[in-house]
């Protein structure tokens, strides 16, 4: 048997001479082999040996093992990596190629649209109330106090749904979304504010900015002293999350039945900020919505008792802004749904 | 409609720049269009709604409010004010047959008339608004109308045959040749002047030709008169003009001006013409006039609907500078009176209105309402419509929206059902039915699409509709289309696990699929003949049927294999609000093994899980098909079904013994049925 020190040397040299992991594995056979490694037969005959020569060969031996186990994990740790660096550097990929395209849906722009301007007329704590979209006369007209000559009731105006035998009442695919007025205060008495959307129809040519099919969004808060002061901070608020901080609004004095007093409600121009741009004939100012305070007129068609009570509505085209937030020039792209358009849409609002 | 500066700054003491009085009426009056340079003159375009017609279709009745928002003086133009006889009935008899359809009219008999040009500044204030200048009378008219709102005509005194004018309402087939040289058939009931031959004037809206003023004319008839709106708009409508004169009667108008714009348009003839004209006499006929009546207002009432607190010494003079009188009824209380010249002032809020507008509501600070902390109530339908749209587009498809009107052949023709709701004035065939399917808009979508994209997978939520009983029925409904790229096997796998997904999102997991019988489908799912014959199910969720899933029936559409997808909403939002309960997470291990059968080609899948599930006792936990194969070498009628078992207890870890037994029970079981077991192993 090899002395201890020789046994040392040898394994050293043959550590050092290691080339690759193969050589290391034969290193490990050599010498710590289950049955003719080297350095195990030592350790195996120190049983044979006396008392005093197994203590101090033994614990020379112990330290010998434990030193060329550690440099031979050193030395194999240094040729994994080496090895798994080689394996990497095949790995490699032109990070410029372009990503796989993953099939996604996308929301209509109308969609996103409607879903901000109601989660922020929620957080103020309107309800979201639907109405039909083919209502009958009284709803569309008289319940919000468009006079039985006003023209808007011309059949150039809008359209009026053939007579069926049987049906009472006259059908008109609703010229505006006001026909849930009633239809919501006919089942609830104030305090209450609601926000109603959905399609309208116009029996008008089409263009760029004006469509037979549109969407409108109204808003309707009625209690005993709802005001024009109120109904400017809900529209400040309402303008300035939905198109951005530094949207201002402007109330010019108009006319429309159902509201008296009534506005026209002019937003600071998104495409110039307010500067004076074409979009907005240099003024500055684009004109988006109607409102006022609700006709006691449509409270009395409601059923409430005129005088009790005051509210303010307002109401707007919601493909407008559909089309100002993502500046597409065209409104009839906005059901043309090419899908060229409509992939352009993401959840970012 | 057109407004001059120069002629407006006639009736106030002080006129701000044109700039700056585009911004003060659009802030307190009426919204301004623009402004035109012409020469030194600018005209204003301004944008008056129909309610305005009444006071402010006027050079004096803008400026009215112009002096009232600057709080300058206002004065009205200088007429002619000496008195004026009474015109004897033997130079002109006027008689109003109509009974109701005047409500005033005054007229003045003028000699001396020499018809001359008008001054060139007259010329260039009438050019600048749009009308061109004709003669000294003409002018005259037109120039009053423009300046007072009160439209006047002039009649050639010689040639109003028989000195007798009757104001009647016109018969059927009856015509009139107007200034312009055109004879026109005049709609029945229109009102009309008629001399003892012919009719010389169509009432408000324009002269007759028979009593024109020509360049021979020296005596003159002038009248300023109310006739009915109604019949006014009828007859403009009927022969197709719109006129000045009638644009400002369809409107309403009171007839304060009547005889004041008759005493300018003689102030004007004396200023514009070489001598002055000799006032032969006036006429009148007399009407009962609606007076304007006191409406009382508080200015409580004012605060609280404007929102700002507004004194109350500024109430009577913001009034006052309008027009309006208010007497002071107690502490903060008036009564008012509308002038003369305003129709449409008929309640408190108007006149809460005229403060609001004067006050300034640039000036009213925004203030957030004070409300009661009421929870906004839930709208399930759109919240359940919201959810899936995230779904949707979750699983890859993308939203559309399409028109809710259609034509009557619409695309494709199989789907046109007579229950259509019809428009009664479409403004073309293209759109004058109301859908009453979501399933052509989308095929047009994909149809239009086709050359665009390799595959498709849209959807839309919305609403169809069709004829009720008693009225039109509407109904809230989901589509979703899946058009795969190229040609795919697998396609309606493919849509029914996207359909699965959405609705597992949903938490509708218990749904079950069968085949379509007639007794499944009603509206607003379409009928089973627009469906591939072998490719289409009823959706269930226990007896409720909730949508369909089906291939588009080539016969309809050739050009690719459309899958597509209904849900009826209503039914839906039935289901998924059922109570959703928590499950324990199993803690013992689940034994899997995998069985191979070689069925006939006609056998279900589905059939084959129940029997396996009915005998699969109840350790057997879930059944999932996971292969399938047809191929010639296992014979042309037959189809090949590999199955994942899952076994799993409760209450402790299955031995192999008790799996063994189960498992053999249902082996059993499937060779009674003659289904051939392929193999069967331990899954890894």
């Amino acid at each position: 048997m090899e002395s201890l020190s020789d046994l040392k040397k040898k394994a050293q040299k043959m550590l050092e001479n290691a080339k690759s992991i193969e050589d290391l594995d034969a290193f490990e056979i050599e010498f710590f082999g289950r049955k003719q490694g080297k350095l195990t037969q030592v350790l195996r005959s120190l049983s044979t040996l006396g008392e005093d020569a197994r203590r101090e060969l033994g614990a020379e031996a112990n330290i010998l093992r434990q030193d060329l186990l550690e440099a031979l994990e050193t030395k194999r740790d240094e040729y994994l990596r080496k090895s798994l660096d080689l394996q990497l550097a095949k790995e490699k990929i032109d990070i410029s190629f372009p990503g796989k395209k993953q099939n996604k849906g996308h929301l209509h722009p109308n969609t996103l649209v409607r879903r901000k301007a109601e989660a922020i007329f929620r957080s103020m704590g309107f309800s979201v109330f639907s109405s039909p979209d083919i209502d009958t006369e009284f709803y569309n007209f008289d319940s919000v106090n468009v006079p039985k000559d006003h023209p808007a009731r011309d059949m150039q105006d809008t359209f009026w749904v053939e007579e069926v035998k049987g049906w009472k009442d006259r059908y008109i695919p609703r010229t505006h979304v006001s026909n849930a007025q009633v239809r919501y205060m006919e089942k609830h008495n104030p305090p209450f504010r609601i926000v109603y959307s959905g399609k309208v129809f116009r029996n008008e040519a089409t263009d760029a900015s004006h469509d037979f099919q549109f969407n409108q969004i109204e808003c309707l808060m009625v209690g005993e002293n709802v005001s024009v002061a109120n109904l400017k901070y809900v529209l400040e608020t309402f303008f300035e999350r939905m198109l951005g901080s530094g949207t201002k609004i402007r109330m010019r004095p108009s006319f429309f039945p159902f509201v008296e007093p009534g506005f026209e409600v002019d937003i600071t121009c998104v495409a110039c900020k307010g500067k004076g741009c074409s979009v907005c004939k240099q003024s500055g100012w684009v004109e988006l919505l109607g409102a006022g305070m609700v006709h006691q007129n449509v409270f009395k068609a409601a059923g409430y008792v005129p005088g009790q009570y005051q509210g303010f509505a307002f109401g707007m085209g919601l493909d407008r802004i559909t089309m100002m937030k993502y500046n597409i020039p065209d409104i009839r792209l906005l059901r043309g749904n090419d899908v060229r358009f409509l992939e352009q849409f993401s959840n970012r609002l | 409609m057109k407004f001059s500066h120069d002629w407006l700054s006639q009736y106030v003491s002080r006129i701000p720049q044109a700039s700056e009085l585009e911004r003060l009426i659009t802030a307190h009056s009426f919204q301004v269009e623009g402004i035109e340079k012409e020469g030194k003159d600018s005209v204003l375009d301004i944008d008056l709604l129909p309610n305005h017609m009444t006071y402010a279709a006027s050079h004096t009745g803008v400026a009215r409010e112009i002096a009232a928002i600057t709080k300058q003086k206002f004065s009205l133009p200088k007429v002619f004010t000496s008195k004026i006889p009474k015109l004897p009935l033997s130079y002109l008899k006027v008689t109003d047959t109509t009974k109701s359809l005047v409500s005033a009219y005054h007229g003045v008999l003028l000699e001396d008339v020499q018809i001359v040009p008008s001054p060139e500044i007259i010329q260039k204030r009438l050019a600048a608004v749009g009308v061109r200048a004709i003669n000294n009378v003409v002018d005259a008219t037109n120039y009053v109308m423009l300046e007072l709102g009160q439209p006047i005509h002039a009649f050639d005194y010689e040639r109003i045959a028989g000195n007798v004018l009757t104001i009647q309402t016109a018969k059927k087939g009856e015509k009139v040749v107007i200034l312009d040289g055109e004879s026109r058939p005049l709609p029945e009931g229109a009102i009309i002047l008629r001399d003892r031959d012919q009719i010389t004037d169509l009432a408000g809206i324009m002269g007759g030709e028979a009593s024109a003023i020509t360049s021979r004319t020296h005596k003159v008839f002038l009248h300023a008169a109310i006739f009915d709106r109604n019949r006014i708009r009828l007859a403009e409508k009927a022969i197709g003009n719109r006129t000045e004169a009638s644009l400002r009667y369809v409107h309403g108008m009171t007839p304060w001006a009547c005889q004041m714009a008759l005493q300018r348009a003689i102030q004007l003839l004396n200023e514009w013409s070489p001598k002055p004209v000799r006032v032969v006499g006036g006429m009148e006929l007399a009407y009962k006039q609606k007076k304007n009546i006191p409406i009382k207002i508080e200015r409580s009432y004012v605060c609280s609907l404007i929102g700002a607190d507004i004194p109350a010494k500024e109430i009577p003079i913001i009034l006052g500078r309008l027009g309006f009188v208010c007497t002071q009824k107690g502490r903060d209380t008036w009564n008012v009176v509308a002038p003369v010249w305003r129709s449409d002032i008929e309640r408190q809020e108007d006149i809460v209105e005229e403060i609001g507008r004067m006050y300034g509501y640039d000036n009213v600070k925004s203030i957030p309402p004070l409300a009661h902390l009421a929870h906004p109530e839930p709208n399930d339908m759109e919240e359940l419509a919201d959810a899936m749209r995230d779904h949707f587009v979750a699983l890859g498809y993308s939203e559309v929206e399409n028109y809710a009107l259609e034509a009557k052949k619409a695309f494709p023709q199989e789907f046109a059902n007579d229950w259509r709701i019809k428009l009664a004035n479409p403004f073309s065939e293209e759109y004058s039915y109301v859908r009453d399917s979501l399933v052509r808009g989308m095929l047009r979508n994909v149809d239009e699409n086709i050359t665009r994209a390799k595959g498709m997978k849209l959807f839309e939520i919305g609403r169809v509709y069709r004829k009720g009983q008693k009225g039109p029925e509407e109904r809230d409904h989901a589509i979703s289309v899946f058009v795969p790229e190229g040609k795919s096997q697998s396609a309606y796998f493919e849509a029914k696990g996207c359909t699965e997904s959405l609705l597992e999102r949903l938490g509708v997991t218990n749904i079950w699929l069968k085949d379509i019988d007639t007794n499944d489908i009603a509206w607003p799912l379409p009928s089973g003949s627009v469906m591939h014959p072998h490719r289409r199910a009823v959706i269930k969720v226990d007896s409720i049927t909730i949508g369909v899933l089906y291939q588009l029936h080539p016969a309809v559409y050739a050009k690719r294999p459309v899958f597509v997808s209904e849900f009826l909403m209503p039914q839906l939002l039935e289901v998924v609000e059922t109570a959703w309960e928590f499950r324990a997470i199993p803690k013992y291990p689940a034994v899997v093994r995998d069985i191979a059968l070689l069925v006939d080609k006609d056998i279900r899948a589905q059939d084959v899980i129940d029997l396996i599930e009915s005998e699969g006792g109840r350790e057997l936990a879930d059944v999932d098909l996971f292969d399938y194969y047809e191929g010639t070498e296992i014979g042309e009628d037959k189809k090949s079904l590999a199955f994942h078992l899952i076994f799993q207890s409760p209450d402790r870890t299955l031995t192999d013994a008790e799996v063994g037994q189960n498992l053999a029970r249902i082996i059993t079981a499937l060779k009674v049925e003659g289904w051939g077991i392929r193999g069967e192993s331990e899954a890894k």
